[in-house]
């Protein structure tokens, strides 16, 4: 009775609180939109001018073929060099492709052109993934472009489970992730201590609640409503044409997996915490480093060796594993076991820590 | 102390308003305070006192009428206002990582007073707020009532014409209260006005001139005497033991605005002043005879604001009240010592409470009162002794005891964002009652308390009062044997206050032993006996009645706030347990 009192009373605190209901479907839909457009490392409508040596069928080629997706946008073509840095440097354009007059004859006789690409360097990543572009047009161009078909056997790099190699699919899976994470961290500490700031969690104190009924109170409903709040960003996933390859019902299991762990850290955060403020300053102090550490922006594999000792710790590096490896490449649970045993692991070791500590908490 | 002449008005408004969107918290005020008084805004919660304050210090605009102090307006000439008062706002307005020193410094400077006068000025003020000891402590270390003493000497620091101090003694003790007065009258007899807000009846009786604030409105405005004057003839007392019969006649009798029903006696106020009727007299005649008794300031109020919904809490679910046979002995504390690290919280205390008993816990803060009733509820481990609550050994039977005591706190620890019905339900269910029972349980507590009709309604929108009797119809709906409550009235206007203490008396009849601490002294006259603690000991327990007769020299017609004084400062070896 007291179990179900307090649950049904959890349940209804949580669909009549109106801002939280928001904020969690903002974060697991409109934050992963607005992120991935804004943090998605694709080009979109790069201003590109191309100043033509060669003005010959295939050099049109080769700018149609850039210009014809969304990466490019053709700013116009400058009469000669010095308009060209003009251009540059008064931002008219940000790339200027300069064509050699010998560009289709070298690329008849099979051999490879050198292109001309002046950047403005001042955004780094842009000008780096802007050089990949062009070299992957002038490739395609180059695979048909002979008289005849090249007998040569040429290498083709060919990217596996992304194979547009968009930076926006990983980055709407990651930012799904962070949200289960900070829904799973904040809700159930928010809830706690705002019971200890209206003096409601002294009042059960001095009920025969048992501690253990209360604990299971507080993070059964986040468990159930975090594990739901995945489906809405399922809509989210498909906008972005982001396939899922593997099993819904794995991924449904592994999340709920996944915020056990989130959940006890939350209860943690709850424990030390007097007042709502305190309590969302310390998750956030906590949620930073967790997400640089484990994947989500930057590349484990790229990063010093004691961070990637750290990493191990995150439940959420082994989230982002399982996130990616289901919906890109299709793993079942016979890849991710290894995952799946951590995440269980962890997640039963911070779940009995805050058990006892918030235990520990009351008289 | 009226004003005389135009220099002497320090403060004049007319039809003061201000309303927030639109709710309308003030509306026309019309107010004269003049030179070298002492002029004090009464009022319960909500009734408007901040705003007030604010309009008067010109930090906040007014949205209706005027308002000249000093004679500046203090809409279009603000800064002149506020740069020759001194205000006091509700929340503490000290830096708590400053010193005492540095924190006077700091507000001297601000206000630009010379070294010279700094220096002066400074030791003074010191040594009138008892803090010359304490120079160089942080002002987060210090106790409330230095605080609060430390915070009245930054805004005496540039001397201001007018002083303005919003709720002045929240959270301070009598002992405190009592020094900060003492200061507030010197300044006073040297020419400073003062403006205070106070929910506290026996402060507003020191004030020269008084203002009754309800709902936003000014009720009266006029010296403490002729307030009360205007309840004479009104008021009447009747002594006996069968208080519940007494309850139960005056509840049905529409002329009774309201009661008091007092550890031996009954007070009730009547809503003509041609005195009671003859069939009310003859009612209670063969209880004991109603004879007149003298109007305090509540009653004054009372009498302005009584609306027909506030009168006596009715007797309907009385006999129900029944609570299950709880042993003679509700609680026995035996030697019980609370430490935490060097510091002694409570030290050796040992009483003993009957079935049906009221007993008031009083004490300055810090005394020991709530680590007590901590220790007594399960919420603190006593470092020694022990305790029986309801028959039961508090070390071993710790969650049975839980089954059978209530506990409400002064912060009426309710969930807002639940509707009033979700409440009652929810509690129920936190001491297993279900299904039949729970219905029962909830059917009994609502006119009980008087919560019927607003099961749909948020809690978080319900008044102060009535959060109030939901807080204690969510610790009493299982019926405990015992009831602790701590400063369980604070914020609620006199007339929910004394509807409320109705509730308790009459679950008392029903065999509840009921623990209440309170700040509000007069209210110790609801109590059947009182515990005195002071220092982490109960220096006194008794009667009221037996402690008068125990001070030195015995003093019959002692104020409780005397009485409380006179243990509080007598030497500690002297203290001793009466009764």
């Amino acid at each position: 009775m007291r179990l179900s009192s307090l649950l049904i009373k959890e349940l209804i605190q949580f669909f009549r609180d109106r801002v939280m209901l928001l904020l969690i479907l903002w974060l697991y839909t409109v934050e992963v939109v607005i992120c991935a457009y804004a943090l998605g490392l694709d080009l979109r409508h790069l201003p590109l001018a191309v100043l033509d040596h060669d003005r010959s069928a295939h050099s049109r080629l080769l700018v149609d073929a850039l210009t014809s997706g969304e990466a490019f946008s053709l700013t116009g073509y400058p009469q000669d060099m010095r308009q060209a840095e003009r251009w540059l440097q008064d931002g008219r354009t940000r790339a200027v492709l300069v064509i050699p007059r010998d560009f289709a004859e070298v690329l008849i006789r099979d051999e490879t052109p050198t292109l001309q690409l002046l950047l403005d360097g001042s955004d780094a990543n842009t000008a780096a993934t802007a050089r990949n572009y062009i070299l992957r047009g002038l490739s395609s161009l180059q695979a048909g472009a002979g008289p005849q078909p090249s007998p040569a056997i040429r290498p083709v790099i060919r990217i596996w489970y992304n194979p547009d190699l968009t930076y926006t699919r990983f980055m709407v899976l990651s930012m799904i992730a962070l949200a289960a994470l900070m829904v799973g961290v904040i809700h159930p500490a928010a809830t706690i201590v705002r019971e200890k700031e209206l003096g409601t969690l002294e009042q059960l104190q001095v009920t025969p609640v048992r501690i253990s009924e209360l604990f299971v109170a507080k993070t059964v409903p986040t468990l159930v409503m975090g594990t739901l709040s995945v489906f809405p960003s399922l809509l989210i996933v498909r906008w972005f044409d982001v396939p899922l390859r593997g099993s819904l019902t794995l991924f449904v299991l592994l999340t709920a997996l996944f915020l056990l762990s989130a959940i006890a850290i939350g209860v943690l955060v709850a424990a030390v915490c007097r007042t709502l403020q305190q309590a969302l300053l310390l998750a956030f102090f906590g949620l930073f480093p967790m997400m640089f550490l484990s994947g989500t922006l930057a590349p484990i594999a790229s990063m010093p060796a004691i961070l990637q000792q750290l990493s191990l710790l995150s439940p959420l590096r082994y989230y982002m594993d399982v996130i990616l490896g289901i919906f890109l490449k299709g793993n079942g649970i016979a890849d991710l076991w290894p995952q799946a045993l951590a995440l269980a692991g962890i997640g039963t070791l911070l779940f009995a820590i805050a058990a006892a500590v918030f235990r520990h908490q009351q008289p | 102390m009226a004003p005389q002449d135009h220099e002497d008005r320090i403060i004049k408004a007319q039809g003061l308003g201000r309303r927030f969107g639109r709710h309308e918290a003030l509306a026309g005020i019309d107010l004269q305070v003049g030179r070298g008084e002492i002029f004090g805004i009464l009022g319960p919660d909500g009734a408007g006192k901040t705003t007030l304050m604010q309009l008067l210090a010109a930090i906040l605009d007014p949205t209706a009428g005027q308002c000249r102090v000093l004679g500046f307006d203090t809409l279009r000439e603000s800064s002149q206002v506020t740069d020759r008062i001194g205000y006091m706002s509700q929340g503490f307005t000290l830096y708590d990582r400053l010193s005492v020193e540095e924190n006077l410094a700091f507000s001297a400077r601000i206000r630009g007073v010379s070294d010279a006068d700094y220096r002066q000025r400074r030791q003074r003020l010191l040594q009138m707020a008892g803090l010359q000891d304490a120079v160089n402590r942080e002002a987060r270390v210090l106790s409330g009532g230095m605080r609060k003493k430390l915070s009245l000497c930054t805004n005496l620091i540039h001397e201001p014409e007018l002083l303005l101090l919003d709720e002045l003694s929240l959270g301070v003790d009598p002992v405190s209260r009592q020094e900060l007065w003492k200061m507030l009258r010197t300044f006073r007899d040297s020419g400073m006005t003062i403006v205070l807000t106070t929910p506290y009846m026996d402060e507003a009786q020191a004030c020269d001139r008084l203002a009754f604030l309800y709902r936003g409105r000014l009720l009266a405005v006029d010296s403490p005497a002729a307030l009360k004057d205007r309840a004479r003839g009104r008021v009447y007392e009747v002594v006996t033991a069968r208080l519940e019969e007494v309850q139960e006649i005056l509840a049905a009798s529409p002329e009774v605005i309201s009661g008091q029903w007092l550890a031996d006696r009954y007070r009730f106020q009547i809503d003509n002043a041609q005195g009671i009727s003859g069939s009310l007299r003859m009612k209670l005649e063969y209880l004991g005879a109603p004879s007149p008794a003298m109007p305090d300031l509540e009653n004054a109020f009372v009498q302005l604001t009584a609306q027909p919904a506030d009168r006596l809490a009715t007797t309907v679910s009385l006999r129900s009240a029944a609570t299950p046979a709880a042993p003679a002995t509700a609680i026995a504390a035996t030697d019980i010592s609370v430490r935490f690290g060097d510091f002694s919280a409570v030290n050796q205390v040992s009483f003993r409470i009957a079935a049906g008993e009221v007993v008031g816990w009083l004490g300055p803060n810090g005394a020991g009162k709530t680590t007590l009733i901590r220790v007594l509820c399960g919420l603190q481990r006593p470092s020694a002794g022990e305790a029986r609550i309801a028959g039961l050994p508090l070390a071993s039977s710790s969650t049975q005891i839980k089954a059978r005591i209530g506990y409400m706190s002064q912060r009426f620890s309710l969930y807002p964002d639940l509707s009033v019905i979700e409440n009652l339900r929810f509690f129920a269910g936190m001491y297993g009652l279900s299904g039949q029972h729970r219905r029962d349980a909830i059917r009994w507590v609502k006119p009980l308390v008087g919560i019927d009709g607003l099961d749909g309604n948020r809690t978080q929108a319900l008044s102060g009062a009535l959060r109030q009797r939901l807080a204690l119809a969510c610790a009493i709906m299982h019926r405990p044997s015992v009831l602790f409550l701590d400063e369980p009235t604070s914020g609620v206007d006199p007339l929910a206050r004394r509807r409320f203490w109705q509730l308790i008396q009459r679950l008392a009849r029903s065999g509840m032993a009921i623990l209440v601490t309170t700040h509000y002294l007069e209210e110790a006259c609801y109590c059947h006996r009182l515990g005195l603690m002071h220092n982490s000991r109960l220096v006194a327990l008794g009667t009221l009645a037996e402690l008068r007769s125990a001070l030195q020299p015995s003093d019959p017609g002692a104020s409780v706030e005397a009485v409380f004084m006179a243990y509080i400062t007598r030497p500690s070896a002297a203290a001793g347990v009466v009764g």
